[in-house]
């Protein structure tokens, strides 16, 4: 009796196992990985548009909150988007990730994001943020990257400054409650930080920063980007098709984001979406390889070159 | 049945009462909260639509394909581990050098190995069951009564034959006791590891809502859970009442 029930058990097991495994992939069945940003629409525009197709993909998105760069190793992604440093890093600390195709481009003119201090505060100038609290969305992200970077050029020891990790929809609260001194935060959550209040002064780091830095690009692995060369360039190619949509209509472009991320309507209609672009060099990786050398981020990274396929 | 039977009511209702006045009266505008009405509205939405019970249904899957596994294994080591000294005896201190890793810890690895699904979830799920299982069976076959150990040899049972019709009946309840408290532990590693990075069921459906900028869906799915966990409480309780009550009768015959 037990051991038919404990083989029952395992056949049962067996065929969960099974079916679970059996979605892997077909030849040009890929999954895409993103947050649900809008920064993040435009293989949602090639689906709904029929860029992917044809090109000769079926294409699904999967809407993540982290674990990208793993997930691309398992297989359970063809593509991922991810941070450029966080490319950078998974490729330093061993994944073999190659660029697919670039996502968004920064500029020094850039008013989208930055560092907003309490009311209150007390912070002036740069140099008041030694000994202070501030919040950023993920220790070691871009953001985090970017505003170390930043407060070295402006002659501060980011060594004193207490970041303190909190998402950005929260963000606003804590400057107004007091818990932290300021936040590094984007739009939309900016202007609610901004808010009468709540805010004081906002310091726009892109302008200091380098220019055309890419935040954030597509991966694949590189074992099956060699191995699908025709479909990762066709991936780029329909992503290219439907950043011209995206310029064209941003209207659109965002009530096709609405099909993929059920954000409320009032914010969705005040949501803009930074400026976004499908190709990124070397040379623009290397400005981030050398920002987070600075901050003593990576180990043993080689060259930008590696991360684009031959 | 009276109004005085619903007492214990009073006072989480008016605490949500207070709370809506408070938010409607100050006007506070914030991503993170929202107002008990609202996620009263979004709880009739997920439960109405089916979206809460899809989501259900993929955590619960993905917490008894890891339960069955490392259930099943932990009880069988268990049993050796529990009859045999010598294993024991070999096996102590690799157990508690493994043991201790929260298994949180393995998610990485998981999705590594596994990628985004089911599998990656049964695997932490397996591993956080199989410890409590493997140690609370051991214990449970050594604490089994000497004598009904000597029946079985007197019998002249073979290995398998006095396991499955001594030692298993024998440790059954205390066996269940385990189950229970694993399948709390299990939910939690479960909701959590769907939290962190697995797309799937309420932990992901809990994420996704807080950067959807849908707090109330948010914490529609934190009330969903509460009455889930206590669901999987109470139906385990009744459960492990039936079998005893079974169990005794079967003694009394």
């Amino acid at each position: 009796m037990s051991r038919k029930v404990i083989r029952k058990a395992v056949l049962l097991a067996g065929i969960v196992i099974g079916i679970s495994s059996n979605s892997a992939h077909a030849d040009t069945q890929i999954t895409i990985g993103v947050p649900p940003v809008p920064e993040f629409v435009l293989p949602m525009i090639a689906i709904e548009k029929g860029y992917f197709k044809k090109h000769g993909m079926e294409a699904k998105i999967q809407i993540t909150q982290g674990g990208v760069a793993a997930a691309l190793q398992s297989g359970s992604l063809q593509f991922g988007a991810l941070g450029t440093p966080a490319l950078i890093q998974a490729t330093d600390s061993g994944l073999d990730l190659v660029v697919t195709a670039g996502g968004a481009i920064a500029s020094v003119t850039d008013k989208n994001y930055g560092i907003v201090t309490r009311a209150g505060s007390g912070i002036e100038t740069p140099a008041d943020f030694a000994d202070k609290k501030v919040a950023i969305s993920q220790i070691g992200d871009f953001f985090q990257i970017m505003a170390r970077e930043w407060f070295r050029l402006k002659g501060v020891d980011w060594h004193k400054i207490k970041f303190v990790e909190s998402p950005f929809p929260q963000q606003p609260d804590l400057l107004k409650a007091g818990t932290v001194d300021a936040v590094v935060t984007t739009s939309p959550f900016l202007a609610r930080s901004q808010a009468a209040g709540v805010g004081d002064k906002t310091f726009y780091i892109a302008a200091d920063l380098p220019d055309r830095l890419p935040p954030f690009l597509y991966a694949s692995t590189r074992e099956w980007a060699e191995a699908n060369r025709e479909t990762a360039a066709g991936f780029k190619a329909a992503l290219a098709e439907a950043l011209e949509y995206e310029k064209a209509d941003l209207k659109g472009s965002l009530e096709i984001f609405s099909h993929f991320v059920k954000m409320p309507p009032e914010i969705l209609s005040k949501l803009s979406i930074s400026k976004l672009d499908t190709n990124v060099s070397p040379e623009q990786i290397q400005l981030w390889v050398d920002m987070m050398k600075k901050q003593d981020m990576l180990r043993e990274f080689k060259s930008t070159e590696t991360l684009f396929l031959k | 049945m009276t109004v005085w039977t619903y007492r214990g009511w009073l006072l989480p209702l008016v605490l949500l009462g207070a709370a809506e006045l408070s938010i409607r009266i100050s006007g506070i505008e914030s991503l993170g909260i929202a107002l008990p009405s609202d996620v009263g509205r979004a709880l009739v939405q997920i439960a109405g639509d089916g979206t809460a019970f899809i989501h259900t249904w993929e955590t619960l899957a993905a917490m008894l394909l890891g339960l069955l596994i490392g259930g099943s294994v932990g009880i069988c080591l268990g049993i050796f581990l529990g009859l045999s000294r010598l294993a024991s005896w070999t096996s102590s201190l690799a157990i508690e050098l493994f043991r201790p890793i929260p298994p949180v810890a393995i998610i990485p690895i998981a999705l590594l190995i596994y990628g985004f699904g089911v599998r990656m979830e049964a695997a932490i799920i397996a591993f956080t069951a199989f410890w409590p299982m493997l140690l609370l069976t051991q214990s449970a076959v050594e604490s089994v009564d000497r004598q009904l150990i000597e029946v079985a040899r007197v019998l002249q049972l073979s290995r398998l034959k006095s396991v499955t019709s001594i030692i298993l009946p024998a440790i059954l309840p205390r066996v269940l006791t385990a189950l229970r408290l694993t399948v709390g532990i299990a939910f939690i590693v479960a909701i959590t590891t769907e939290i962190a990075v697995n797309p799937l069921g309420l932990g992901h459906a809990m994420m996704l809502a807080q950067m959807e900028l849908r707090p109330s869906f948010m914490y529609a799915y934190v009330v969903w859970l509460a009455v889930l966990g206590w669901v999987i409480n109470t139906g385990l309780l009744l459960l492990q009442k039936r079998m005893f009550g079974a169990m005794r009768i079967e003694v009394r015959r």
